[in-house]
């Protein structure tokens, strides 16, 4: 399993645009992929477990990934987690 | 019931003003039951789920096309994320899962499982999170209308224009009810971000949310007024209440069509100076809105959206489609586009490492000279498209002369880099710079003697010039437009130009706020460029106002100490000209 801390970039925080956008990225990938924001730990794949971690901008998220190609999931997430993600 | 006059208080969600009867819309939802199913029959019960599923995200992508043409693209963005909804595995597995576990019908499920996320966000802190259940329940009645086939949507079918009332509007009804037939929104639930809202002023309509008990109140048919500037619900109003709204009224719709009315006329003032009247634009389809409130052309073409939200670069062959577009459409008027004007905080690529202090950092042209390549590139693409319009080329950022000479020997070479490949291409283009910088408001006189023409950018002409953020909120009562630092400047700019032949314009807030572009009138300005919604009112506003005076009034302005004296000294003449 890899790890890392990310923090959200996007003006309005991860509102319904960007949640799209990242779970149509994390649903591409085998892995089992875990967000979690304080104490709130959601399927990295649903849109409504991401919304419902209320990130604004600026907030700590906690991305976990686990199975075969984890690394290039956490590569690939780390990337979008760095840019606005409004598309 | 039965008492005249009542009144009921909610949020302003758009302005304006709407008289007229009350339309109760509501969806006919039936008790969703719940049935035991037989095991053998599981597998059928997970297959009809799965199919009404299908048909439902089939349903929103005709829906998308559908109003594709007419609504603008955030609602598209809404429906897009919905169909994100009908595929998230904690609802559709989930649904799965459990049909399957607990033998029991889909639309039970389901609708468990939505309601269940429901409650969960009706939880959350924050309002913009919170006011998304609207968008869950849309995708849920979507589903279950394609279980039961027994929830529809009411049918809305009007043919005079009707006050909508509704506990709360998902996009589909929105995008249901469309233009034309609704003249005002009211809604039980929701805020200035729910969906309604966004789309009420999308439509142009005046709206109320967040009535709490409209739904109950108000009968069907029942004469109200909404005030969307204030928030307020008249129902069944007296006559005195009924005369003032229908004046109010009468003032907005006339003003309206005055403003439409002048669409087709020139900027000038009353005493014959014909001022140029453009618009500032970020992407291609604004066109439409820049050709209707009929604009002298762009004043400002910023370039940046073309670079962001992608990994790569945007190549020649791209750029070139896009400002030929551009500049076929706008012909014959003036294109400037601006060239690409980016720093650290708007793109963290390999292109700009994260710096401490972006706004004086690597931005605007000095990015673009530390990557000539890059560079090279768009203006190529510009010079190419030259051809097929009125381009003219503007520089953002200048601190100074040098850096203006390493930027024109940039566009010079490309300039001969076309020629020699027999390219075709208009080696004429006219080139200027963005004033924003305090340097180069200072050396104006020295930088008009390089360029053909000026556009100040205000918005970093001020900032720089106080040294004041204006997205600081603990300081941002000090990012005055009208300090006479940022005035004194901008006039002595305006006399460079002028004293060297060349035209200068202002794209910037101050170009659409009324005192400003009045100060900015007087002071001699050839250009205001501006957002194009912002154009008609401006238009009136300079066909209301008599430059010799303004020319006194503000010369006399910029003397005084404060931005309080100078906008006192300016608002007698505002109220006098009525703008």
């Amino acid at each position: 399993m890899v790890s890392k801390v990310v923090f959200v970039k996007n003006k309005n925080g991860l509102h319904m645009r960007p949640a799209e956008v990242l779970v149509r990225l994390t649903s591409q990938f085998d892995s089992e992929i875990t967000l979690s924001k304080d104490d709130i730990r959601i399927n990295g794949k649903s849109i409504l477990g991401v919304m419902s971690l209320a990130a604004e901008n600026g907030s700590a998220i906690t991305i976990e990934v686990a199975g075969s190609d984890e690394e290039n999931a956490m590569k690939l997430l780390i990337e979008m987690f760095s840019k606005d993600l409004e598309v | 019931m039965g008492d005249k006059n009542r009144v009921i208080n909610g949020i302003p969600a758009s302005p304006g003003i709407s008289l007229g009867r009350a339309y109760i819309y509501h969806r006919d939802s039936k008790t969703v039951n719940k049935r035991l199913i037989p095991s053998e029959k599981i597998k059928d019960e997970v297959k009809r789920f799965q199919r009404a599923v299908e048909l439902a995200i089939e349903d929103l992508t005709k829906l998308q096309e559908k109003i594709a043409k007419n609504l603008d693209q955030n609602t598209l963005k809404i429906f897009s994320a919905h169909q994100a909804v009908l595929e998230d595995p904690e609802v559709i597995e989930v649904t799965i899962f459990r049909i399957r576990q607990e033998k029991v019908n889909a639309e039970y499920i389901f609708n468990d499982v939505i309601n269940g996320w429901i409650s969960n966000y009706s939880t959350l802190d924050n309002s913009f999170f919170r006011e998304r259940t609207a968008d869950f329940e849309d995708v849920l009645y979507r589903v279950l209308t394609k279980l039961t086939g027994e929830i529809s949507y009411k049918n809305f079918d009007k043919t005079t224009p009707v006050i909508l009332i509704a506990r709360n509007l998902s996009p589909s009804d929105t995008a249901e009810i469309g233009r034309g037939t609704v003249c005002g929104l009211v809604t039980d639930i929701g805020g200035q971000t729910s969906h309604t809202a966004i789309v009420a002023r999308g439509l142009g309509v005046p709206a109320v949310v967040g009535a709490k008990v409209a739904t109950s109140e108000i009968d069907d048919g029942m004469l109200i007024i909404i005030d969307g500037n204030s928030g307020t619900i008249y129902l069944e109003p007296d006559d005195q209440t009924i005369q003032k709204y229908k004046s109010l009224l009468a003032k907005q719709v006339a003003f309206k069509t005055e403003l439409q009315e002048l669409n087709n006329l020139p900027a000038v003032t009353i005493d014959g100076r014909l001022i140029e009247l453009s618009a500032n634009i970020e992407l291609p389809v604004e066109i439409d809105d820049v050709l209707e409130k009929g604009a002298d052309g762009i004043g400002l073409y910023r370039t940046e959206f073309l670079y962001l939200v992608r990994n790569d670069l945007p190549s020649e062959e791209e750029q070139f489609q896009v400002y030929s577009e551009i500049a076929r459409r706008v012909a014959p008027n003036n294109v400037i586009i601006r060239t690409l004007d980016l720093g650290a905080d708007k793109i963290s690529s390999q292109l700009i490492k994260e710096e401490i202090n972006p706004a004086l950092g690597q931005r605007g042209i000095r990015l673009c000279l530390s990557h000539p390549e890059m560079f090279k590139v768009q203006l190529r693409a510009i010079l190419r498209a030259s051809v097929n319009g009125n381009i003219r080329v503007m520089f953002p950022m200048i601190s100074g002369y040098s850096e203006l000479e390493q930027a024109k020997a940039l566009f010079q070479e490309t300039c001969d880099d076309l020629k020699q490949a027999g390219i075709s291409h208009d080696s004429s283009v006219p080139l200027g710079i963005m004033v924003e910088v305090p340097s180069a408001a200072v050396t104006a006189n020295d930088l008009a003697k390089g360029v053909d023409f000026f556009s100040i950018g205000t918005n970093d002409l001020i900032q720089y010039t106080i040294a004041a953020d204006r997205g600081n909120s603990s300081i941002a009562s000090l990012y005055n437009p009208c300090h006479p630092a940022v005035l004194r400047l901008v006039a002595s700019i305006i006399d460079s130009a002028h004293n060297n032949s060349i035209w200068v314009g202002v794209c910037g807030v101050m170009a659409a706020n009324p005192l400003t572009a009045c100060i900015l009138l007087g002071l001699g300005v050839d250009e205001l460029s501006m957002s194009p919604n912002d154009i008609p009112w401006i238009r009136r506003l300079i066909r209301s106002v008599n430059y010799d005076e303004l020319r006194q009034l503000s010369f006399e302005a910029i003397k005084l100490g404060t931005s309080e004296e100078i906008e006192k000294y300016i608002e007698p003449y505002r109220i006098k000209r009525q703008f």
